[in-house]
């Protein structure tokens, strides 16, 4: 009988439950259901850890049945360890009074913000933490400017500014490094990439754009040491006092853009982003008799000044001794521009060189032409020449008068050999720029009376060189 | 310091032949008795302060005029005497201190020097040798503009080869700086040079050594030009060198060492075993170090 009465009042009373909670909820306006925490629950009558209508049927079976709950206080809001009906308003206002919001500070791209956890769409800090300087946390990803053989010489370590690190242009260039590639100095595609965060302990991981980036803790590719992406992340970086570098390769034989980003391992925050673009073109620049490319520059070697410039605005350059061009245009530099057209895609050169530079340019040039077709496509965009003189031996007097074979463009600078120089000088160059025959420096106001060993040192030409190379060669 | 270099112990007959030929020797001539010190070497001159003081005059002149004029004292020196004039500009730049216009002024005497080619490449060759790198490089530069070589233009040995025809007429060795220079610079242009001085005669002699360079210049000028691969090997070349490396003159067996050493693919370890073996040392020499 007792039962039966029970089972009829539950009957009603869960639906009346319910009806009350509906209608309360309604007035409080709150439609989701609220999650609790802490050692017991009296409001959470299943137990699920949250305050929802779900409740409802577990607290009337504990109100008409009595016993012992999924929790030692189930049911017994008021704590006066039974259940029975003065529970019953403050049951219904637990499940339909919505808590306070739980709020933490956000960071994002944007500044910090207070706000829940379900509204942060970046890293959301914990519960009760505030907006103050320094509290979201930061990274920073450094990407430098290509290497050469082991290292950098003869340019210096450079780092890409963060105004260009996502610049398609003058941001961080990679080689393509396709197999093939002949690496005549060991691996030295790979780009370095500074790596750092802070809090030291914050877990970061890296995000790629495209597969095409492949990134290593080794900067010739050890066995080993390839980081491992998962959908175009990686785990959480190894950083050793909050940095750590990684050698970012370009793995497909296609040219691209891709953006590598910084993020913490477990929000959507980015933290920093660089992006690579492969190189199209290469620089070839090549010093007078005696000039050898040093680190520092030598500020009286001007070809290797203007290759600098160049380099620092992102352009591959490779600067060499002209000897390495021999007088048949063979050598190592021709092999590494036919290297870099036959492996790495490159389809633009730019060449310059001062006094035998510009003679061994000449050559380059020529062999250049006359290989194309064992080489491949690619244009010869930019030229200049700098008081150039052949090379066919270290010797050799004679001007170079020749225009480069092929070239798009063509720059000559030249002064009038005299006594100081000992008659040394180059000469007018037909199809040359300024035009027709480029410039005789000496009828110019900052160049008057210059000699063959100051010629290439006036900013005027450097700065020449370097603007209409710019204008004319994309990295 | 260089002011003399003298060689004692290779003195005499040196001397000897130079001072029988001194006088109303032709050009190549000229170049068989340089040629000759290389079996018993040669004195190399001292600095000679009439040449040097003729030779700084020309970084002193104050117009092109002057300069021409200054040059031509110094040329009207040598008196037909290539040798010491070159071993005169050899010194002063060896011993100046200002590279550049050094170069420039020892440059400018070589460019008046070049209707005169053969006999200043006949007392060039003789540096390859020398005790001296720098020395050596001097001459290996100017060497190399003499024979004018181009991405269009092969380059020209016939300089060479009266040098070279002179020893082999008189039954010596050709001087082995001189042939692995040309190996160096073009092995192609070598072989056939050599053959040509070396006094052949029989067809039977000259075909195998025309076939081997055509075989294997053909390859190499349809890899230069994309028609096979930078790469590609074919058997005739590789039966053709192999046939080359047993040939009986060391200068042809040359051609084959220097050729696996730019191409290793074009060799076979049995033709690498039999040339680290051969009887030569320059052909032992190539083929070690590749």
């Amino acid at each position: 009988m007792d039962r039966m009465i029970t089972t009829r009042f539950r009957l009603w009373a869960v639906p009346l439950l319910l009806t009350a909670c509906a209608m309360q909820a309604n007035r409080a306006d709150g439609d989701d259901p609220v999650p609790h925490g802490g050692p017991c629950d009296a409001c959470d009558a299943n137990c699920d850890t949250l305050h929802d209508f779900a409740d409802v049927a577990p607290f009337a079976d504990l109100l008409l049945l009595g016993g012992i709950g999924c929790a030692p206080c189930a049911g017994d809001l008021n704590a006066d360890t039974a259940v029975d009906g003065r529970d019953i308003q403050l049951f219904v206002d637990c499940i339909t009074t919505p808590p306070p919001p739980i709020e933490g500070a956000c960071c994002t791209a944007a500044p910090c913000a207070v706000t829940t956890q379900a509204a942060c769409s970046g890293l959301w800090l914990g519960a009760g933490t505030m907006c103050q300087a320094g509290v979201c946390p930061t990274g920073n990803l450094t990407a430098y400017r290509p290497q050469r053989g082991s290292g950098y010489f003869p340019m210096s370590k450079t780092p890409v500014g963060d105004a260009d690190e996502a610049n398609d242009v003058t941001g961080p260039g990679i080689r393509i490094n396709a197999p093939g590639d002949a690496d005549a100095q060991g691996e030295d595609d790979l780009i370095e990439v500074l790596v750092s965060a802070s809090p030291a302990n914050l877990p970061v991981a890296l995000r790629r754009e495209t597969a095409a980036l492949r990134v290593w803790t080794s900067r010739d590719k050890q066995p080993g040491t390839e980081l491992i992406f998962t959908n175009d992340k990686t785990a959480a970086l190894p950083l050793s006092g909050g940095a750590m570098t990684v050698w970012v390769e370009w793995a497909m034989a296609v040219h691209g853009f891709a953006s590598l980003s910084l993020e913490p391992v477990d929000a959507n925050l980015t933290l920093d982003t660089i992006r690579f673009h492969t190189f199209h073109g290469i620089v070839l620049s090549l010093g007078g008799e005696s000039q050898v490319p040093s680190v520092p520059v030598d500020f009286n070697h001007g070809t290797f000044v203007v290759g600098i410039a160049l380099y620092n605005r992102g352009y591959d350059v490779l600067m060499y001794d002209e000897d390495d061009v021999s007088a048949d245009g063979s050598g190592a530099v021709y092999n590494a521009a036919v290297d870099a057209i036959t492996h790495r895609g490159v389809d633009r050169v730019a060449i310059f060189g001062y006094s035998h530079g510009g003679g061994s340019t000449y050559d380059l040039a020529e062999r250049l032409d006359v290989n194309r077709a064992g080489i491949g496509i690619f244009e010869i965009l930019v030229t200049s020449y700098v008081d150039a003189v052949e090379n066919d031996s270290d010797f050799d007097l004679d001007q170079e008068l020749r225009r480069p074979p092929s070239t798009g463009w063509h720059a000559n600078h030249y002064q009038v050999g005299s006594l100081t120089d000992i008659f040394l000088d180059g000469g007018p160059v037909p199809n040359s720029n300024p035009a027709p025959t480029g410039l005789n420096v000496e009828t110019t106001p900052w160049g008057a009376g210059s000699t063959h060993y100051q010629v290439d040192d006036f900013v005027q030409v450097r700065s020449y060189i370097e603007a209409n190379f710019v204008e004319r060669i994309s990295p | 310091m260089r002011m003399t270099r003298t060689r004692a112990h290779r003195a005499n007959a040196g001397i000897l032949a130079i001072g029988s030929l001194a006088i109303g020797m032709t050009i190549v001539l000229f170049a068989a008795e340089l040629h000759a010190r290389d079996a018993e070497p040669a004195l190399i001159p001292g600095v000679d302060e009439a040449y040097q003081s003729a030779i700084a005059r020309v970084a002193e002149a104050k117009d092109r005029a002057a300069l021409a004029d200054a040059i031509d004292r110094v040329v009207a020196l040598d008196r037909g005497d290539k040798s010491k004039l070159v071993a005169q500009l050899f010194h002063y730049r060896t011993m100046s201190e200002s590279t550049a216009a050094t170069q420039a002024v020892v440059g400018h005497v070589f460019k008046r020097l070049e209707d005169d080619k053969p006999s200043v490449v006949a007392a060039l060759v003789p540096y390859l040798d020398d005790e001296s790198s720098q020395w050596r490089q001097y001459a290996r530069s100017l060497l190399r503009g003499y024979e004018d070589g181009s991405a269009v233009r092969l380059p020209d040995y016939s300089n060479y080869h009266a040098i070279l025809e002179v020893d082999f007429r008189a039954g010596r060795e050709p001087r082995a700086s001189l042939v692995k220079f040309m190996y160096e610079g073009d092995p192609g242009v070598a072989l056939l040079t050599l053959m040509r001085a070396s006094q052949m005669r029989d067809p039977a002699e000259l075909k195998p050594i025309l076939w081997a360079e055509h075989v294997v210049a053909d390859l190499l000028w349809r890899r230069q030009f994309g028609f096979v691969k930078a790469d590609a090997v074919e058997q005739s070349v590789v039966s053709e060198l192999d046939k080359l490396s047993r040939h009986k003159a060391w200068w042809a067996r040359l051609y084959v060492a220097e050729m696996i050493r730019v191409h290793p693919e074009l060799g076979t370890q049995a033709m690498r075993e039999r040339l680290a073996g051969d009887a030569n040392d320059v052909v032992r020499a190539v083929v070690t170090k590749s």
